[in-house]
């Protein structure tokens, strides 16, 4: 075993071969920056070009791609709070927050040398285990998969913020986001409404976007500041090597998580950065800081997504199973080459199986030591007054969003879950419980139908799942007591402003109209599932019951709690840290948002964003039309070189079913 | 151009079987089916049990056929099948090693349309055979003709080049010659088969035949299927 090691390290360490997997790191940084390209784009890009390579340098290729991305798209979460991948969500939490308070090359330096941590030690773990793990992942059956998921759920008792009944209710709505569509057990529809667009469920992009990243950007818009304010951006570099120093144990503990999450098939990576964020949250003394910019709040998602990375590959590896998206394109890419994964893997093809985890750790190191020259220069996008970043963002945001399924409803729906998201940052909403049972909800509904048509209900009492039973109430248990609170400080209510008491209870009719949307939306979702087959109905429908009952509690606490109570907050009423009222009105950005969807469904994505910036400039940002239009030249010359390079096409609108245009117009 | 692939099913050696010619102990045996959904190519296996009169349970929302294949392995499901690439290369090694029985293919269509055994797995019976075996005649009949339908459109035809309705005839001429070329190119016939299985891509008239088999089913044939899913699986198709 140990010679094989040696002699793929030495294959790998030539010249020919450490070129190529450059290559696939340089593009991967490239598309991995940028939001929501993730490694289906990258490898879609690479995978035409690996014909007659040879096997060593087009999987160094394809590898350092896929390693870079969850390192690079760390740039978008931190600096401008929009999630960069799935895996890069909850580094949003914490990042972004840092960068707001001027300490962006501090969290980028922090997030980078976990993620080559993490990466190596992903690495070092797989070279072990590969040869053990069919067994293990054969172990995890469905009703421990459902377990699993339920573990992650439980994170939401971590994430649900200062009001519990609003992050059960936010949870119960995302579990109901998460069920539209086709039911797994039956194959009906649930909520579609004869609406083409959700036969296939809302796409995760869309939602990440709408709920995380517009509501960011409407509120920087309103105070006309950089992200950074007048905050210097302070050295950091120094400091985030020094903070990851001081945190290994936890770093070291996460990428153990992530190598775990990744290693079983099924899960996905879209939940393990928030499993390690919540255990960085749960094993904390003082979690006070979580949400606002605590270091560790990066430290732990960013060890274990690298990590997950190298995990991933093993089901791909043993079992020609792709656990994501990205891996399927893989597993394509390895068939291209001559490479068939299956058990052979770990026994006349080990070689390739060690090339590949070595390639895995080598572009880590690269990787993130490239990120963190690149981090200065890039952290300075938080210095440039937000006006002027704020329509590019919306246009990068717009065009990720398109590229989920290519029609012009991806925007209408990012417009409606942005609306949804300003309104529950507003609330006080914990938006990351939305998030998780979103994403989570039809994995549970899966494995928990497959576990009962399998075992019958005698599966809740397997040792495996009393195992993870156990660690579910545990998390719980310390999920509760260390609570963390994206919101700021719940400082004195303003209501005292209020001298009678029916201004109080007007100030509180805005947070009562939207609880009762969202207990309506449950309803409807109740609704449609009493419609459908038993199977098809069980699970959205107690999830909807359960999300009715919180949503009811909440809305009584709305009426008749004392001024104070946490579910009364509302961030419009709150005097911020620096004494100040927040200034302007959110509905300004939604209006400006509104304005570039309407613009694409009229005339076309790219004449719609030549019309948008114009118009931002000239009327938001009150600048000349020179200066306006090369604004607006910019944007267009980076969309539509980003399209042609990833052969990406455009949304069309009305102009474009009349009139027959010429590509980029199309 | 007309890209055929095949199948396998296969079950496990501890429901007492040792090879195809003990398919009979399946019946009265409860076997568990790890199914893509009733609307999905799982429907070929759906109807082909049925027909057996294998009882089984479908047990849906599986993601792809690794992942079935995965349930299989776990112990989970008792019967499942794979194509014949992912057969060679994930489920040889089991049968190998003793721990999965192959029962039959799902067969090919020679020249005449008729299903005859997969060049690939000569040794085995095809689903035709294997229905012989189980109940002494030939498969015939309205469930019969509704799963050769949709077998025929699953596997024989299951991959299709087409081109645009309105091509000039001269180019819909040129990529026949050049299919045609590549068939006779010595470097495709070396690697081929161990990428493709052991099939002829199917170019000119007979392509056309099955791309006529592939894309048309009778109306009562039609009716008989979705009866089936709609009272045993509760699918409904928005026909009356």
């Amino acid at each position: 075993m140990t010679e094989i090691l040696l002699s793929s390290l030495t294959n790998l360490l030539s010249f020919q071969h450490l070129a190529y997997m450059m290559l696939g790191i340089s593009v991967g940084l490239v598309i991995g920056i940028l939001p929501a390209l993730g490694g289906i784009a990258g490898l879609s890009l690479l995978v035409p070009f690996i014909y007659g390579m040879d096997q060593v340098s087009a999987l160094a290729m394809l590898i350092g791609l896929l390693a870079i991305m969850p390192t690079g798209d760390t740039f978008s979460s931190i600096l401008m709070g929009i999630p960069g991948g799935s895996s890069s969500q909850a580094t949003v939490l914490d990042g972004f927050p840092m960068a707001k308070k001027g300490q962006a090359a501090r969290a980028l330096s922090a997030a980078f040398i976990s993620s080559m941590f993490g990466g190596v030690f992903g690495a070092l773990v797989l070279t072990v285990f590969v040869l053990i793990a069919r067994p293990i992942i054969l172990a995890f059956g469905s009703p421990e998969l459902f377990m699993l998921a339920l573990l992650g759920l439980s994170m939401v008792a971590v994430l649900a913020g200062r009001s519990i009944v609003k992050g059960l209710t936010a949870c119960a709505v995302g579990l109901i986001l998460g069920s539209i569509g086709g039911a797994p057990a039956t194959g009906e529809f649930r909520m579609v409404f004869d609406i083409f667009y959700l036969y296939d469920g809302v796409p995760l992009v869309v939602v990440g976007m709408g709920i995380f990243a517009i509501p960011e950007i409407v509120d920087l818009l309103r105070t006309n500041q950089a992200i950074a304010r007048e905050a210097p951006l302070g050295k950091g570099w120094g400091q985030g090597f020094r903070d990851w120093a001081q945190n290994w144990f936890l770093s070291l503990r996460c990428s153990a998580v992530g190598c775990i999450v990744g290693v079983i098939p099924g899960l996905g990576g879209s939940v393990v950065d928030w499993i390690a964020y919540g255990h960085a949250v749960q094993t904390t003394k003082d979690s006070s800081q979580f949400g606002k910019g605590d270091v560790r709040g990066v430290i732990a998602p960013e060890s274990a997504n690298n990590a997950m990375t190298g995990g991933a590959m093993l089901p791909t590896l043993l079992f020609g199973i792709p656990g994501s998206g990205s891996m399927a394109v893989f597993l394509g890419g390895m068939i291209l080459i001559g490479v068939e994964p299956g058990p052979s893997m770990v026994t006349t093809d080990l070689n390739l199986t060690y090339t590949i985890i070595w390639t895995l750790a080598l572009a880590n190191i690269f990787g993130a030591g490239i990120c963190a020259l690149l981090s200065k220069p890039i952290a300075g996008l938080t210095r440039i007054p937000f006006q002027l970043l704020a329509p590019f963002m919306f246009v990068m945001v717009s065009f990720a969003a398109f590229q989920s399924t290519r029609s012009l409803e991806d925007l209408v729906a990012l417009l409606v879950l942005g609306v949804v998201g300003v309104f529950m940052k507003r609330f006080g909403w914990p938006r990351p419980a939305l998030l998780i049972g979103y994403v989570l909800a039809p994995q549970a509904e899966t494995y928990l139908y497959q576990a009962v048509q399998f075992n019958g209900w005698s599966f809740l009492v397997q040792p495996g799942v009393l195992i993870i039973a156990a660690i579910i109430a545990v998390s719980v248990f310390f999920g509760l007591k260390n609570r963390v609170d994206e919101s700021v400080e719940l400082g004195e209510l303003d209501l005292h402003h209020h001298t009678d008491a029916e201004a109080a209870r007007a100030a509180r009719r805005p947070q009562f109209a939207f609880a009762a949307a969202m207990v309506l939306f449950l309803a409807v979702g109740l609704w449609d599932a009493l419609g459908q087959s038993f199977l098809g109905a069980i699970f959205p429908g107690v999830m909807a019951a359960v999300g009715i009952l919180t949503g009811l509690m909440l809305l009584w606490k709305l009426v008749y709690a004392d001024r104070g109570a946490p579910a009364l907050y509302d961030q419009e009423r709150q005097t911020g840290a620096d004494g100040q009222m927040p200034a302007g009105s959110a509905w300004n950005g939604i209006i400006w948002l509104a304005a570039l969807v309407g613009l694409a469904s009229l005339f076309g994505f790219v004449i719609a964003v030549g019309l948008f910036m114009v118009a931002f400039m000239r009327q938001r940002v009150g600048s000349t039309w020179a200066r306006a239009f090369v604004m607006a030249g910019w944007a267009l010359a980076g969309v539509i070189g980003v399209a042609y390079a990833l052969n990406l096409n455009f949304p069309s609108g009305v102009l474009q079913s009349m009139v027959d245009l010429p590509w980029p117009l199309r | 151009m007309v890209a055929p692939t095949g199948g396998v099913v296969y079950t496990t050696p501890s429901l007492g079987l040792t090879g195809p010619q003990d398919i009979a102990k399946l019946r009265g045996q409860k076997l568990v089916y790890a199914s893509q959904g009733a609307t999905s190519l799982d429907l070929v296996p759906l109807l082909a049990f049925r027909l057996m009169g294998l009882e089984t349970q479908h047990v849906f929302g599986f993601k792809g056929r690794g992942d079935g294949r995965l349930a299989f392995e776990r112990g989970e499901t008792n019967i499942d099948y794979q194509t014949s690439s992912a057969y060679l290369k994930n489920v040889q090694p089991l049968v190998d090693a003793g721990t999965a029985v192959p029962l039959f293919s799902w067969g090919v269509l020679n020249e005449a349309g008729e299903p005859v055994r997969d060049p690939t797995f000569p040794d085995l019976p095809h689903f035709g055979e294997a229905y012989q075996m189980l109940t002494g005649n030939a498969p015939s009949g309205p469930e019969y003709d509704a799963y050769f339908a949709f077998f025929a459109a699953g596997f024989p035809a299951q991959k299709m080049v087409v081109v645009p309705k309105d091509t000039p005839a001269d180019i819909v001429a040129a990529y026949q010659k050049a299919f045609e070329d590549m068939k006779a190119d010595p470097a495709y016939q070396a690697s081929a088969e161990a990428v493709l299985g052991d099939y002829d891509q199917v170019t000119g008239a007979l392509a056309d035949a099955l791309y006529q088999r592939g894309t048309t089913i009778e109306d009562d044939v039609r009716k008989t299927v979705v009866d089936v899913l709609s009272t045993d699986y509760g699918v409904k198709l928005g026909e009356e």
